[in-house]
């Protein structure tokens, strides 16, 4: 029997692989991050580098924000497709798009046009719209603004978008390099923290709130109704109809404009709103009662659990840390009627509703000062700066550097 | 000033008197000051327990401002003092010139002018920072460790207090019809301790802190000081002096 030696080059020919090129997608420049732009073609500044400037929040995806990516591709042929995925889990894996558990899903229409170099927009609503689901993802379609909403709980997920090489039967090509961007994504604020306390202060209010452990949380804003330096000329304060009924005997409306001062009664009995609200406020020694806007506070603006973006920004009267529980709010008036209400905001920047409000007036207080010398004391006036001794000096560390100069001289002596 | 070059002229005067010559000329009346480094400085680390005599001054009528605001109880003062021992006086001990720097500060909530009606007080605090400080001659008897081996070193201090004060709240330094509160003191100071000699107790951890750092001698002390900052009986002073006990450590160097 003849040895089928003729018959090798033949089976060997047509059992090794064609040789390929592996296809290969490189995001530009250098793997870097998407710009953004809104669907007008404005490009949108990054926020500040402690509030994930490349995630995603709810401002970004109420504007339909864009994601501009540029990339170059190589090693592709037809019969291929590049696709956008994004998801929570690997889309480079068949499963997470296909199967019942799916955790991916399109956010383009169509594949990508297979060309060196590419350039594709995708938009952060698609990105954002099937977080919240698993199963095959369904064909394209543009995700509606309302997805936006959908997050019920605060907190952010980093949602990979997913280049994809595929073969015609949708399949990941095996070998293929694909390229993932991951980003944060939240649309919903932190929750509206407790009701702050507000400590009375001479032209001051010591605001403190209950501490927050949410660690995606960033830090807190702190509203002022009336604002600081504002005074008399906010016309939020609740006025005649609110106040109608109300058993704040002891306050007063003070118009500085007009020259108006009304007793609480007057008020009641009929001034006009028209006068009212344009540079009045209150002053008196109770906050109004509870009837009114069902917060005891004279504020139309800060009302319990109000989003902090339908608030004017004038009202923010000053901001917080997540680790704080307690700040000062200095330069108020005495004896005005302050509504205070804080919000917290998270690492995306994402507001949370407004916290139920508290009011309080600053007041004038004793000081030892003014004890010692209502008593007929005499000392006082004398500048430290005019004996020679500005106030910071520290005279302690002038004692320290004198033992050291004396130890130092002592060991050389030795 | 004229105080001053008084005691100075006394010190000298006494370490002449008594034939004194220099601190680091080191007796020879134990066995272990053979081994000792030079000495010619001493410091104090000092807490004390300080209760401001504002309430003493006779222009107050009676009336005590300071204790209706921050009450009786005393607070502690730091306070670091540095002393060069000019002198050693034979069989006695070192005659020197100290001066300290310390710090101590009350606070209590202020009360509301217009109390809302059960509340009195405000949530701000109304404070006095008081910078004690003294000058003093400053007589260590320290014959009783060296020639006797007793660990006890009595002491005491003559000289001129000051002190630098402010009281101020939240919204700055205070000041009522144009007069600030802040200013200096000024009075006598004097005080009298007893010292506990360490080395007694772990010799060789002490000739290793010599060795090492150059420290002869560490002591405990509890004094009782007695800083009458009444500039003797100004009645523009606010009277920040007090009377009371301090203890601390001493390291000789």
């Amino acid at each position: 029997m003849r040895a089928p030696y003729p018959a090798i080059p033949l089976l060997l020919t047509l059992a090794w692989p064609t040789p390929v090129f592996a296809q290969t997608i490189n995001l530009q420049p250098g793997g870097l991050a998407p710009t953004r732009t809104l669907p007008s073609g404005a490009s949108v500044s990054p926020r500040d580098q402690n509030k994930t400037p490349l995630g995603i929040n709810y401002s970004d995806c109420i504007s339909d924000l864009r994601l501009t990516f540029s990339a170059t591709l190589t090693g592709f042929t037809s019969g291929q497709q590049l696709q956008a995925w994004a998801g929570t889990l690997d889309c480079r894996v068949n499963e997470n798009r296909q199967s019942q558990t799916a955790k991916c899903w399109p956010v383009l229409a169509q594949s990508i046009g297979l060309q060196a170099n590419i350039s594709v927009d995708i938009r952060a609503q698609d990105i954002v719209s099937r977080i919240l689901d698993s199963g095959p993802a369904p064909t394209y379609t543009p995700a509606p603004s309302t997805v936006c909403s959908r997050q019920t709980t605060a907190g952010a997920t980093n949602v990979g978008v997913y280049f994809v090489w595929l073969d015609g039967a949708l399949n990941a090509l095996s070998g293929a390099t694909s390229a993932v961007y991951n980003v944060p994504v939240s649309t919903r604020g932190p929750d509206a923290p407790g009701a702050p306390s507000a400590g009375v202060e001479d032209t001051a209010l010591l605001i403190s709130w209950p501490t927050v452990s949410d660690p995606n949380m960033l830090g807190f804003r702190v509203y002022c109704d009336p604002p600081p330096g504002q005074e008399g000329v906010d016309a939020s304060v609740v006025t005649t109809d609110a106040q109608t009924g109300s058993t704040d005997a002891t306050m007063t409306l003070v118009c500085p404009d007009t020259g108006v001062t009304l007793a609480d009664s007057s008020v009641e009995d009929g001034a006009s709103d028209a006068s009212v609200d344009s540079g009045c406020y209150w002053i008196g020694m109770n906050a109004v009662d509870s009837s009114v806007v069902g917060s005891g506070c004279p504020s139309r603006v800060l009302l319990s659990g109000v989003d902090q973006a339908s608030i004017d920004p004038k009202y923010i009267c000053g901001s917080a840390d997540r680790t704080q529980a307690e700040m000062r709010l200095g330069g108020l008036k005495n004896n005005v009627m302050y509504t205070i209400a804080i919000a917290a905001y998270d690492v995306l920047d994402n507001a949370g509703p407004i916290s139920a409000p508290t009011c309080e007036m600053p007041g004038a207080v004793v000081s030892f000062w003014k004890v010692y010398r209502d008593a007929g004391g005499l000392a006082g006036g004398c500048a430290l700066e005019g004996v020679g001794l500005p106030a910071d000096v520290p005279i302690g560390l002038l004692v320290l550097a004198g033992a050291t100069f004396g130890l130092v001289r002592r060991r050389r002596a030795r | 000033m004229k105080l001053l070059r008084w005691l100075g002229a006394s010190v000298w005067t006494l370490g002449l008197l008594l034939g004194a010559h220099q601190a680091d000329a080191q007796d020879r009346l134990t066995r272990s000051n053979r081994f000792e480094s030079p000495q010619r400085f001493a410091a104090e680390l000092r807490f004390a327990f300080y209760s401001p005599k504002i309430d003493s001054d006779p222009v107050l009528g009676g009336q005590k401002p300071y204790a209706n605001v921050f009450g009786d109880s005393a607070r502690i003062a730091v306070g670091l003092e540095f002393d060069w021992q000019a002198l050693r006086v034979p069989y006695l001990g070192t005659l020197g010139l100290g001066a300290c720097v310390g710090y101590t500060t009350m606070s209590a909530q202020a009360k509301l002018v217009v109390p809302r009606g059960s509340q009195i007080y405000s949530s701000e605090n109304t404070s006095l920072d008081i910078f004690p400080m003294f000058g003093v001659a400053v007589l260590r008897a320290d014959v009783f460790p060296r020639a006797l081996g007793i660990p006890f070193v009595p002491y005491a201090k003559v000289g001129m207090g000051f002190a630098l004060w402010r009281s101020y709240t939240a919204t700055g330094t205070s000041m009522v019809d144009g007069v600030v509160a802040k200013g200096m003191s000024w009075g006598p100071h004097m005080a009298g301790g007893l010292m506990l000699h360490l080395n007694a107790f772990d010799e060789y951890t002490a000739r290793n802190l010599d060795n090492m750092l150059g420290i002869n001698h560490t002591y405990l002390f509890i004094e009782y000081y007695s800083s009458d900052l009444s500039g003797f009986g100004k009645k523009d002073m606010l009277r920040v002096g007090s009377n009371g006990w301090a203890f601390g450590l001493v390291w000789e160097f």
